[in-house]
């Protein structure tokens, strides 16, 4: 795993549900409901972005924090809309209580961390430090 | 396996039983049509993760499909229902530039169809969409009880 950038920790992430869970419902169908949102990380020359897919939810209902070198968004929904009128039939995906951990890299300023809930994405900006933006090339006149 | 891990994967199949994916109960209601062929799944194996997540309740005359298709525009999304099949889908290109360093959804591009039941009330089927979850409210008829023949 590349050291630059932010990588999620797996003893929290999805790997055992990917494991144990996920592979026989690949061929028959989804046999279990994901609790944990997938998330997708971009990196630009000025920061990292983290994607979160956590829809159904309002910003009210996240949290996000940074302890050290780590990073923690999670999410604890209280209402439950339709417990009472109605049964599930089918749930493949449950995301009102979640927590995922991410390291982040020594390049990025802890303190320049922005969030914002659209379309049911979560998406946590981190930038980058100054010394590690990428610069364009740089041109040296010779005299 | 530790033990959080365990009482969640078990919730998760426990939960499933309790709702009875293939019990009796649940096959009038709408039942999923073959994800894809078998070969298609090993072959195509990014596609669990454009592959989006569904539930269905079951509420007083009403079916209520939800599909979790976070970040994607609802210009993007159709819905199209021939005879009883309900499929719903995206076909946007995305962006080759944008650089991940972790991807585990994209769902630009999906397809997923249901299987309506017979109880169901095609024509007066509705949908919104919200914090990128497509709910789609389906009515189910009334089933006429049995009917009466006077003899005259």
């Amino acid at each position: 795993m590349n050291t630059n950038g932010i990588t999620s920790n797996p003893a929290f992430g999805k790997i055992f549900d990917e494991l144990f869970n996920r592979s026989i419902s690949d061929i028959v169908g989804t046999d279990f409901t994901s609790e944990s949102p997938s998330v997708n990380i971009i990196e630009t020359n000025e920061s990292f972005e983290l994607e979160v897919a956590a829809p159904e939810l309002t910003k009210q209902d996240f949290n996000v924090s940074i302890e050290k070198d780590q990073l923690t968004i999670s999410a604890d929904r209280k209402i439950e809309e339709y417990e009472n009128t109605s049964t599930y039939k089918r749930k493949e995906y449950d995301f009102k209580k979640f927590s995922r951990k991410f390291r982040l890299p020594k390049t990025v300023d802890k303190e320049t961390v922005t969030a914002k809930y659209n379309l049911g994405i979560l998406r946590v900006t981190v930038d980058k430090t100054p010394e590690a933006k990428e610069k364009g090339p740089i041109t040296i006149n010779i005299d | 396996m530790n033990t959080t891990q365990k009482s969640r994967a078990h919730r998760g199949h426990r939960a499933n039983r309790n709702h009875g994916f293939f019990a009796p109960a649940f096959g009038n209601i709408i039942n999923e049509i073959l994800n894809s062929p078998l070969n298609e799944v090993v072959k195509d194996k990014p596609k669990k993760y454009t592959y989006p997540q569904a539930n269905v309740m079951s509420e007083d005359g009403a079916y209520i499909l939800s599909l979790a298709i976070p970040g994607v525009a609802k210009e993007d999304v159709s819905i199209n229902i021939e005879k009883n099949k309900l499929t719903i889908k995206s076909e946007v290109e995305e962006k080759t530039d944008t650089k991940y360093r972790l991807r585990e959804f994209n769902y630009a591009k999906f397809e997923r169809a249901f299987t309506l039941s017979d109880d169901v009330d095609i024509d007066n089927i509705s949908a919104k969409f919200e914090n990128g979850v497509l709910t789609i409210s389906i009515p189910t008829v009334k089933e006429a009880g049995p009917k009466k023949v006077e003899i005259v």
